[in-house]
Order: structure tokens, then C-alpha cells, then sequence
């Protein structure tokens, strides 16, 4: 499957910046200097200081504890809709490419999936089913489905004309053994890289949804919904929405790195072509 | 003659997307709890309880009654016909609320795609042709932390330096040119990212090609071998991705268009969502989505002509 000749250097930089990220998450209860959701009424909108190193919101929150128990909701849902959109876009990619009957019409589909941005789907499901957790995970796993979709067949596709393929055919296989054995392993690096990428849009559709008020629901905390309620008192205290900010674009950067990484390893042809200088001979 | 036929293809491939916006549409308000035809009573007679007998005519007269297949073929006439029924929460038709937001919206994302191309352009074609070195690494790092950032943080870190620290622009708002500064920046930054990435790839593999060599050969100045004969083999691919952008920036910019009071049709949708305003709910879905069709649309038959491929006749 994976066999990287060199692991590459962004995949370890991203994996370190989600792993620590991820732990301070778990062992967030051990670490948060305050409970996130108690209020401090004396001490609205400080600084940075001795008490709360980051700071306080405007209903007197601490603010690092409130960023440290945000890192759950936002990783444990971007991972659990990248793991739902990316296995339903695989299976409907991998259905599309062997089976010439129904590619047609799943390829529509998925066309008309792609007519909308992300995040209208997602108010629309919002729209019918009200915020909630439940809400959130279907209102972002319905439109994040057709990229993966679109990859596996086209990869699927590939696989498939390959002699190979024709080969093991011949020889009497069936067709699941023929996705389990010839499609599979080519499907599933592609499919991992752009999971990785994926995860750290999810996390900027989640903080997107929770500054719009229709995401998480407050008082529990979470990154956009402290951006957001950090918008009014942004010329008092710019620190609140600004740390949050600062988390999303840490954490966004961490699965952005792992997953080019990843693409580096799985692909390094690709890596090449693009960094390089086109060579003399090669014209 | 080819490129006529290429434009009909193109065409034909998006009635189907279209029709599936029109389902995508309908059954969002199938799909919506609660009978529509009670909730159009409610509000038309001011009245909690709508006497039953009113509203089984409704649902005769909307077709409620009848299949799904039946309800869906008396939406869409009606939709033709420009009905969409009436908001609940200012009374007035559906379409005329999107009539209203659909002209900022449109204002916004061309503002911003151009920007976007002003800016993404220049900056991959700079790191393509200084592929490897300096330059192109520092191109690249700015595109990496660009494209981690949320449009929507950017814009607060645009409202703190620019309308809170210098006080050069106002906060939000809607009507004169410097209250799209803001919005239209924040867009067309994050977005460029991508481009920029994508316009940088192109040109490195225009760059391989034998006629890169040849016009070299000629002696001509790099700037033109760039400028005039890469640059228009390297921009439709760049082009056809600006057109899905802008697309998706049609009702897509919903949190930009919220943070900086925006009237666009993001923001009518996020506010039809808060306040379960199912009509004009249904209403955005369908402009953006027949948005989207259209403009992609244009891209790709822009991008036909552009094309000098097309030229040869095949």
C-alpha cells in the first residue's frame, strides 16, 4: 500500500502539529487552568495576565481553557465526517468506474452534489434537521461526499484498463476480488491524501457553521462560536477572536501539511514535476 | 465549426445538474417539517390555528395531495412562473427578496474573482518561471499559511488593522465602493491561494513544451515567451478554475457576507436558516445553484474561445 522511499518532510511537521494539538485536546480536563464554561464577571475582557494567561471573554471566561476544550468538538467531528464522506465517496467512485451502466447517472449526481458550495448544503440539511451535533455531521457529510467520489473513479477507471486487471479476469476472478486486489490499493493512497487535506477544510466548515451561530451550540465552547462572540468586543479585547483564529489556521495548516506530504510519498513522481525546473534533455 | 459543437456539448452535459437543482430545491421544502401549505396560511391570515377546510384547499390548489412526481411538475410551474411563495418574515414574494440580494452578491464575487486573478496570476507565473529557487519557496509558504487561514479570519484581522487601528474603512456596510474593500480583499486573498498554486503548475508544465523552446530559439525576450505564448497555454485551466470560484462565491460567501452586513444572498440564506424561513430557503438554494450552473457555463464557453487548442479545428 504505502512504501514511501523517504518520508517526507511536511508529513512529519503536519503529523507533529495535529498529534500535540490532539493530546492537548484528551488531556485537555488535566491542563485547563479554569472550567470552561465558568464565569469570572469580575475579571470581563482582560488581557493576557497572571491569572488567565490568555485572557478572559466577555462573560469572563477563560479563554485557554475555553480554546483547549474547543480542540474536541472541532477534530472529533471534522475526523468523524472525513471518515463517513471519504468511505461513502469511495464506494460510490469505485461503483461508478466498474460498473459502465450505472456511471452515467452516479456521475450526474455527483454533478449536481458539486452545484452547490459546501456550506450551502450544509445550511440547507441545517435548515430541515435544526443545530445540533447530529445535524452538523449530516449537514457536512452530505455535500463533502462527491470529491472523494469523483477521485475513485477516475482512479477506479485507471485500474480497470489495466492488463492486469484483464489478466486476473481471464483467469476466472470475480469482480469483488478484483476491486479487493487490483482497484483497491490504487484507490486508497489517493484517497487518504485528499482525507488529510479534507480534515482541515471540515474544521474550517465547522468554525464557519459555529461563527453563523449553527454549529455547536454555545455555552459549549468551540472556535468560531468564541470568533464570533469575540466580533463585538474586537476593539477591546482583539485577543479572543484572534487566538481563536489562530487555533483553526494552526490546526488547518497540521492536515494541510500531512496530507501534501502524504501526496509527496504516495506520488513522488508528481512531487518532482512540480518543484523542479524542467530539465534541458527532458525538452 | 468545432468550437460551435464543443459549445453545445458543453451545454447539453449541464441541463441535467440544472434539473437536479430544481429536485435539490423542491425537496428541501418536501423534506421541511411541517406542511407547507398550514405555514403559508399561518402567515397569509395572521392566525395561529388556520381553519382546516383553508388550508386542504390549498394543498388541492398547490397540489399537496397528489404524488411527489405530481407536487414536483406544480412547484417547478409555478417556480417558472416566478412564484415562490411569500417570506414569512417580511411578507414579501420570494423572488423579490432575491432580486434584491442576487445584484450584491454578484457585485462581490466579480470584484473579488478579479482580484483573485490580479493576484494569483502574476504570483504563480513569478514562481514558475523561478521554479526551485527563492522566490517560488516563499510563493509557495504564503499559499500554504493563506490557504489554512478561514476567509472569515482574515476579514477580522482586515476589520482590526484597518477599520479599528487606522480607521481608514468603515467596519461594515453596504452602498459605496469603500465598503467592498474589505469583504472583496479577504475573498480574493484566501482564494488566490489555490489559484496561485494552480496558475504556478500550469505554467510549469506550458513551460516543457517544444514551442517554449522554439520562440527561445528565435531569440525573443523572455517576457514575451512568457507573457504572449505560455501564459495562453497556461491560463485556461487557471480560467476554468476562477469560474467554479466564482460560482461557489454566489451565495457561498455566506460568512464574509455576514460578518461585514453584506445584503447578498448568503446572508438571506443564512438568515431564512436561522429564523426556519423555508420559502426563501428554497428560493436561495435554486438561484445558487441555477448561479452556479451559469457560470460555469460561461467559464467553459469563455474558455473554448480563449483556447488557442480550439483553433486547428480540433
Amino acid at each position: 500500500m504505502l512504501k514511501p522511499k523517504k518520508i517526507s518532510k511536511s508529513f512529519v511537521l503536519g503529523l507533529t502539529i495535529i498529534s500535540a494539538i490532539a493530546i492537548m485536546g484528551i488531556i485537555a480536563p488535566q491542563i485547563a487552568p479554569y472550567d470552561p464554561v465558568e464565569q469570572h464577571l469580575r475579571h470581563r475582557l482582560k488581557g493576557p495576565d497572571a491569572n488567565f494567561i490568555l485572557g478572559t471573554d466577555y462573560l469572563g471566561r477563560c479563554v485557554a481553557s475555553r480554546l483547549l476544550y474547543a480542540i474536541r468538538p472541532s477534530i472529533g467531528l471534522a475526523v468523524t465526517v472525513t471518515l463517513i464522506t471519504s468511505i461513502t465517496g469511495m464506494s460510490v467512485g469505485i461503483m461508478a468506474g466498474c460498473c459502465k451502466k450505472l456511471d452515467g447517472l452516479l456521475m450526474r449526481v455527483t454533478d449536481c452534489f458539486l452545484a452547490f458550495p459546501g456550506i450551502v448544503a450544509a445550511l440547507l440539511c441545517i435548515a430541515i434537521t435544526g443545530p445540533g451535533t447530529a445535524g452538523l455531521i449530516l449537514a457536512l457529510s452530505i455535500p463533502g461526499w462527491p470529491k472523494f467520489a469523483r477521485v475513485a473513479r477516475s482512479v477506479t477507471r485507471t485500474a480497470m484498463s489495466g492488463l492486469h486487471v484483464e489478466t486476473v479476469r481471464s483467469m476466472g476472478a470475480g469482480r469483488l476480488y478484483i476491486i479487493r486486489t487490483c482497484v483497491l490499493p490504487e484507490v486508497w493512497p489517493q484517497i487518504t491524501t485528499i482525507s488529510a487535506i479534507g480534515v482541515g477544510g471540515k474544521i474550517t466548515a465547522i468554525a464557519g457553521l459555529g461563527f453563523l451561530g449553527l454549529g455547536v451550540q454555545p455555552p459549549a465552547p468551540e472556535w468560531g462560536t468564541i470568533m464570533s462572540k469575540g466580533l463585538s468586543t474586537l476593539a477591546v479585547a482583539p485577543h479572543v477572536p484572534l487566538l481563536a483564529g489562530l487555533c483553526i489556521a494552526v490546526t488547518v495548516m497540521g492536515f494541510t501539511l500531512t496530507g501534501e506530504g502524504l501526496r509527496d510519498m504516495v506520488d513522488p513522481h508528481s512531487y518532482k514535476k512540480h518543484l523542479s525546473c524542467p530539465l534541458p534533455e527532458e525538452i | 465549426m468545432s468550437i460551435l459543437k464543443s459549445a453545445i456539448l458543453r451545454v447539453a452535459t449541464l441541463v441535467p445538474v440544472l434539473i437536479g437543482v430544481s429536485v435539490a430545491a423542491f425537496l428541501s421544502l418536501a423534506m421541511f417539517p411541517g406542511d407547507p401549505a398550514e405555514i403559508a396560511l399561518t402567515h397569509l391570515m395572521e392566525t395561529e390555528s388556520p381553519p382546516q377546510e383553508a388550508v386542504q384547499q390549498l394543498r388541492d390548489e398547490m397540489g399537496y395531495n397528489s404524488s411527489i412526481a405530481v407536487q414536483y411538475i406544480c412547484w417547478l410551474k409555478r417556480a417558472v412562473k416566478g412564484d415562490l411563495g411569500d417570506s414569512i418574515q417580511s411578507g414579501q414574494p420570494v423572488t423579490t427578496e432575491l432580486r434584491q440580494a442576487i445584484g450584491p452578491s454578484m457585485l462581490l464575487a466579480s470584484i473579488a474573482i478579479i482580484l483573485t486573478a490580479l493576484i494569483a496570476v502574476p504570483l504563480g507565473t513569478t514562481a514558475a518561471v523561478n521554479a526551485g529557487k527563492a522566490v517560488d519557496k516563499v510563493a509557495l509558504g504564503i499559499s500554504l499559511i493563506l490557504s489554512s487561514i478561514p476567509d472569515f479570519f482574515l476579514a477580522i484581522i482586515f476589520i482590526l488593522i484597518f477599520s479599528l487601528q487606522l480607521q481608514l474603512l468603515p467596519v461594515a456596510g453596504y452602498g459605496n465602493w469603500y465598503n467592498l474593500v474589505l469583504p472583496a480583499m479577504s475573498l480574493a486573498l484566501i482564494n488566490s491561494a489555490i489559484t496561485a498554486r494552480l496558475m504556478r503548475t500550469s505554467m510549469l508544465q506550458t513551460l516543457r513544451g517544444k514551442y517554449i523552446l522554439t520562440a527561445r530559439a528565435k531569440g525573443l525576450r523572455e517576457s514575451v515567451v512568457i507573457g504572449r505564448h505560455a501564459l495562453k497555454n497556461a491560463f485556461p485551466p487557471v480560467l476554468h478554475y476562477l469560474g467554479t470560484q466564482a460560482g461557489h462565491l454566489i451565495g457561498g460567501a455566506v460568512v464574509i457576507e455576514s460578518i461585514f452586513l453584506w445584503p447578498g444572498i448568503g446572508r438571506l440564506l443564512v438568515e431564512s436558516v436561522r429564523s426556519r424561513d423555508i420559502f426563501v430557503v428554497q428560493g436561495c438554494i435554486l438561484t445558487i445553484g441555477t448561479a452556479y450552473v451559469v457560470i460555469i457555463l460561461a467559464a467553459d464557453l469563455i474558455n473554448i474561445f480563449l483556447d488557442p487548442r480550439f483553433e486547428e479545428g480540433e
